[in-house]
């Protein structure tokens, strides 16, 4: 070992620094702790909001409602809420993307009816999901959230609606105890941030038992409540198929709507097609039609399915008896029309997040036509007019395009009091949300929503029972986000 | 290797570090710390400032830690890292005050503060926690994320450095 010599030490002791206190303080140091952590507690509500413009209405009225109760190991050491800081921004947008994909785990790529707990670790590292999991770590993100998912499940379709992050869905074919999904952290900030980046790291076989999560950090354990209600699984969105035919008789066209109801598609066409779909395990099949010959192409959405199938007599003579005359029965009772030419097949068949284009802003004129729908009457205002306080709060980097409101006009007493802004690029959604709960109070409804910025408040007590939380605010929510998804 | 150091490195790997471990090492190592913590910021009370943060952060951090090193290389690890972010962040208004009141003195060039803060950040990381914490070559190494070799060399390096610049042979 190299031995620092005499001069040098020399020089080290002269140059040593000696602070006021010889011994330290360790109260001050618990006092420092404890006001970093109270800092970093969540509301409760504003979390609900945020999970709200998330992933949409629906789970956020779901937690509201009670259907999930949170528990954690980590309970907050001390009780008083301070101001956020920009800690506490981050680790609130991490804390709610990996909820928010739990959340998105159950409603869309799982039998909601099945779902017996969801467990989520904020952030881990690629040596711990591998002593987890198994395998090398070279073959795991370097950082993730992670998100389990308890059944156990029996999956015998490809259900559910997979639209948000299609790479992690359909949940495959067969009998399951969990399925783990891996959040990757995502650059992107804003409502549908962060769902694309969810990935399946495992699906752990029937009888398997439980991943050991408390070995990758912090475990956030949810419990689902109540279990197997059908009711839920009869709320879930399940598509829209096209099919169509070539036949010697002519070509035809006909569109199906699938409705899940009692353990199965409504819909002879749609249940049929689904469990074709399970039985060639072939959650995404993208096939070009012959060139001749009898064809049926079908194209669409059905459940976590997505594709253009095409059944040939030839292709269909593979399928069990039983089946085979489910489909050909099913096909043969659609109501169908002639047409001449061949529509084009489903586009971004494996990943239909690609055909959604994420860079179009909205007009303020769009957002005063959805305003007005709830009969807000709201108009726009020059930028110019704009309080101060306001526009202290708008984070910087960002222009003003628009702005609206019906301030001054009698809906305001009977429909509430809306305040719209529109930039010429999507803000960031924390420091908005925040910045703008800061200066208006929790009673306030805060909607930043792609490259839209609302606020409302109900003023009338009855509306405003629930405290941010009225129909009317997540009817703006609702159809904003409407909006701003169908660019 | 401290008595602390061998206590902890034989504890067995555990869920997260208890409160009173964390204080005993604050406790028995304060003088420690603020002296490497000082003069990797180049300031007392920054340094102190510093200690504080990073036992402050251990603390809330301490379900984290894994055991698979020792503790103490873990809160030195964690105090080094407060120390290094204190001395980069810029100074506080009412710091640029103090030093707008202060005589516009610039330190000499040959005083020991000077010559020390003249070393490149690992070396001098290095040299203040070999000299004023008394921690082997392995625990630096742990401290630093550094292999224990990298810890020897860049230890002999600035040595040579100063030696150089002390007798003059530099300039």
């Amino acid at each position: 070992m190299t031995e620092i010599d005499a001069h040098i030490a020399e020089l080290l002791e002269s140059a040593r620094l000696t602070p006021r206190d010889a011994e330290g303080d360790w109260a001050d140091v618990i006092e420092r702790s404890q006001r970093r952590q109270s800092g970093l507690r969540i509301p409760v509500r504003g979390a609900l909001l945020a999970a709200a413009l998330l992933i949409g209405l629906g789970a956020a009225a779901q937690a509201k409602t009670g259907v999930f109760s949170f528990s954690t190991d980590h309970p907050p050491l001390h009780d008083s809420t301070r101001r956020p800081s920009t800690h506490l921004t981050v680790r609130m947008r991490r804390t709610i993307r990996v909820t928010g994909a739990a959340y998105s785990g159950i409603i869309g790529t799982l039998p909601r009816n099945q779902v017996s707990g969801i467990s989520t670790v904020n952030m881990t590292t690629a040596a711990r999901m591998a002593q987890v999991f198994g395998g090398e770590a070279s073959r795991y993100p370097d950082r993730a959230g992670v998100v389990l998912v308890e059944g156990p499940f029996s999956i015998s379709l490809y259900l559910q609606g997979c639209k948000r992050i299609p790479t992690a869905c359909p949940a495959p074919i067969g009998r399951w105890a969990w399925f783990a999904y891996a959040v990757l952290p995502s650059p992107r900030t804003g409502p549908r941030a962060g769902l694309p980046t969810v990935r399946t790291l495992r699906a752990g076989p029937a009888g398997q038992p439980l991943p050991d999560l408390s070995l990758l950090g912090r475990v956030t354990a949810q419990t689902y409540i109540p279990r197997g209600d059908p009711r839920s699984v009869a709320r879930q969105h399940q598509g829209q198929i096209t099919i169509v035919s070539q036949r010697r008789s002519g070509l035809t066209i006909s569109r199906v709507k699938c409705k899940w109801g009692q353990g199965g598609y409504t819909e002879r066409a749609c249940q049929a097609i689904a469990e074709y779909a399970a039985f060639l395990r072939e959650p995404r099949p993208d096939e070009p039609h012959p060139s001749r010959g009898s064809w049926t192409r079908v194209s669409g959405v059905i459940g976590g399915w997505r594709g253009n199938l095409i059944v040939t007599p030839a292709r269909l003579a593979d399928a069990p008896p039983a089946l085979r005359g489910r489909i050909s029965g099913a096909l043969a009772a659609l109501p169908a029309r002639p047409i001449t030419r061949i529509p084009p097949p489903l586009k971004c068949v494996a990943r239909p997040d690609l055909c959604v284009p994420h860079t179009a802003v909205v007009d303020i004129r769009q957002v005063i036509a959805v305003l007005n729908h709830h009969g807000l009457d709201a108009h726009t205002i020059p930028v110019s007019e704009i309080p101060a306080q306001y526009r202290a709060a708008i984070p910087k980097g960002l222009t003003l395009t628009g702005a609206a409101t019906n301030a001054g006009l009698p809906a305001v007493a009977r429909r509430g009091y809306v305040f719209s802004l529109t930039f010429d690029h999507a803000p960031e959604f924390m420091p908005t949300y925040v910045a703008f709960r800061n200066l208006l109070g929790p009673d306030w409804g805060i909607f930043p929503d792609a490259n839209v910025l609302t606020v409302f408040h109900p003023f009338t007590p009855e509306a405003g029972k629930h405290r941010g939380h009225n129909n009317t605010g997540f009817a703006i929510l609702r159809d904003l986000d409407r909006l701003t998804g169908e660019r | 290797m401290s008595v602390l150091t061998e206590r902890h490195a034989a504890k067995p790997p555990s869920e997260g570090a208890s409160l009173a471990d964390i204080e005993a090492v604050y406790r028995t190592q304060y003088a420690r710390f603020v002296a490497v913590a000082a003069m990797l910021c180049r300031d007392a009370e920054l340094g102190r400032d510093a200690v504080q943060d990073g036992f402050a952060g251990a603390i809330r951090a301490r379900a984290s830690y894994r055991g698979g090193g020792s503790l103490e290389s873990w809160l030195w690890r964690i105090v080094v890292n407060a120390a290094h972010s204190a001395a980069r962040r810029p100074r506080r208004l009412a710091d640029v005050h103090d030093v707008e009141q202060a005589p516009a003195v610039s330190p000499e060039p040959d005083t020991g503060l000077a010559l020390l803060s003249e070393l490149p950040e690992r070396q001098r990381a290095v040299l203040f926690l070999r000299y004023y914490a008394e921690l082997d070559y392995r625990t630096i190494a742990a401290v630093l994320d550094m292999q224990v070799g990298t810890v020897g060399s860049t230890a002999n390096a600035a040595l040579a450095t100063l030696r150089r610049r002390m007798t003059g042979s530099d300039s």
